[in-house]
């Protein structure tokens, strides 16, 4: 009588290896789909997350385990078998470094983002960064370094509305190296400089806001960092002294106000629009020209001084010295590893037609 | 049967996934049901409309009382917008002076939900205030008509739609647009 096998409910390594990479794929897609939660904040962020933490941890696990199982027995391998070998072996390695490298991510990964204005400088630090704009691990370390904004450069499209592209020419000084250095930060390419990444984010236009009292005395002279490009985009200014809200536009020239609505005849140069709002109730909606002083109830506003702001991006992780070379092996051993897959089973094919 | 292991394989790990998914962040089930249409969206626009009539209501309170806070805990706006409308009949009374608010008329022109729990409502108000004596409640100026649109933005908390800001502009202008971004921000 034959015996049928009994089935095993024990999955086979190869089988959990597989479903935790098909698991963590799919995690990572649907996470991207929108499906589950509007956007999501960065791959890393997402890897960072425990449920894909998990499926990389029985990755790793089980490429340990495998690794040190050919290892072992590699001097038992076949001479004609020795170049499958080699490449499983360089497989289970790149999962391995790439697991790692995730959990390395997972605990030293540092992202901040701060805003300059063309003419500041600033030490980068939590305090300045803020704690909306800072994302970091439990071993992150934070830049030692002084940036001065010297000149922003936007690359503009051809129809003026469009930003495709921005430089940030920078100064860079550190408490190890106090004399500046140069550098030419570019919104496409992160730019390496010891150790960490630095790369520039969104620009705009900062103004110099004044805020008068009846009696002519400044209550309030800050740069507002606004959101006032391309011509005709819109943002809001709030003072804590007033209950009022300032919306502002600007435009280059009075000629670029599209349809000239409202604009006064004899207005010519650089306009902003300025519209005020105290709560529910709409008390300006002018054009003024730069130094021009809007009245607002008991109060007088101004703008001039329109300067570029950008957004400098800072990024370190460890991780990723583990991470791009793991994922090379990957694409070598697995390319390798397919091919060796597709001539066996077309060796075996060509057998078993020859047998019949 | 290889076919059939690769699939099985696949489909393992894709149901691990939606699973992780939901479980692994607050309220990734209800966004997901919001996405897939699975979601009471005609009661959210109703509670919607609601908020932005309890809202203007109160503001007409607050005002013509001269700020006394009795129901500010039903105003359904948030810390900072209530702020910044006390502040304004504090300085007004600073001066002996009331700002009298009354809403004429509104339209809701759209409301757009952006997730189980933001949400944009634009709606065209005609306000006509006064200025009056802050003790003798007087009138000392002329009747000041207002025709605004309104943009909220909403945000449902503790179940109930809350205005965490609003934008002014005059009627008849183009609204600048607003990203997804931004709203999902608050």
């Amino acid at each position: 009588m034959v015996k049928t096998p009994k089935m095993s409910w024990i999955p086979s390594l190869s089988a959990v290896s597989a479903v935790s990479a098909c698991y963590i794929t799919a995690y990572l897609l649907m996470q991207y789909s929108g499906l589950f939660r509007p956007s999501p904040s960065g791959l890393f962020r997402v890897l960072h997350q425990w449920p894909a933490l998990s499926g990389v941890g029985v990755l790793f696990v089980v490429s340990l385990y495998v690794l040190i199982k050919i290892l072992v027995k590699s001097d038992k391998i076949k001479a004609a078998e020795k170049g499958l070998s080699i490449s499983n072996a360089l497989l289970h390695m790149s999962i391995l470094g790439l697991s790692a490298g995730i959990f390395l991510s997972a605990l030293t990964r540092f992202e901040g983002t701060i805003t300059l204005t063309e003419g500041q400088e600033s030490w980068v630090s939590k305090e300045v960064i803020g704690p909306d704009a800072i994302y970091s691990r439990l071993f992150s370390g934070m830049p030692d370094g002084k940036l001065d904004i010297q000149q922003v450069d936007p690359v503009v499209s051809s129809d003026g509305r469009n930003l495709k592209r921005i430089f940030a020419l920078t100064k860079f000084s550190s408490q190890s190296q106090p004399v500046g250095r140069q550098f030419r930060l570019d919104s496409r390419f992160p730019k390496y400089i010891d150790g960490w990444f630095y790369q520039v984010g969104e620009s705009g236009g900062s103004v110099l806001f004044r805020l008068l009292g009846e009696s002519g005395n400044i209550l309030d002279e800050a740069y507002a960092v606004l959101k006032i490009f391309p011509s005709g985009a819109e943002d809001a200014i709030r003072v804590m002294q007033i209950p009022h809200t300032i919306y502002l536009r600007y435009y280059h020239e009075a000629s670029a106000v599209p349809d000239k609505n409202g604009v006064p005849s004899d207005k010519k140069g650089p306009l902003f629009k300025v519209r005020v709002a105290r709560n529910l109730d709409l008390l300006v909606n002018t054009f003024v020209s730069p130094d021009e002083f809007v009245q607002i109830d008991g109060f007088l506003i101004s703008f001039r001084d329109i300067r570029n702001w950008v957004d400098i991006r800072i990024v370190r992780d460890p991780g990723i010295y583990l991470i791009v070379p793991a994922l090379l092996g990957l694409i070598v051993s697995g390319g390798f590893l397919a091919f060796a897959d597709r001539r066996k089973y077309v060796n075996e094919k060509r057998h078993s037609i020859n047998d019949a | 049967m290889r076919m059939k292991k690769h699939l099985l394989t696949l489909a393992s790990g894709v149901l691990l996934a939606f699973i992780a998914s939901v479980a692994g962040m607050p309220g990734a089930y209800e966004y997901y049901r919001f996405k897939t249409g699975n979601f009471p969206r005609e009661q959210e626009i109703s509670g919607i409309k609601n908020t932005i009539k309890l809202f203007s209501a109160t503001v007409a309170g607050l005002y013509a009382s001269g700020g006394i806070v009795a129901g500010l805990n039903t105003f359904p706006a948030e810390k900072l917008v209530k702020r910044r409308i006390l502040q304004d009949i504090r300085m007004s009374k600073n001066e002996g002076k009331l700002y009298v608010m009354d809403r004429d008329k509104s339209k809701v022109n759209d409301i757009k939900l952006f997730s189980p729990d933001r949400a944009i409502a634009v709606v065209d108000e005609d306000w006509f205030g006064v200025y009056q004596n802050s003790v003798t409640r007087r009138q000392i100026s002329g009747k000041k008509a207002n025709l605004i649109t309104v943009r909220y933005f909403l945000k449902k908390m503790w179940g109930k739609w809350v205005i965490v800001d609003y934008e002014i502009h005059a009627r008849g202008e183009a609204l600048p647009s607003v990203t997804a971004e931004v709203v999902l921000k608050w």
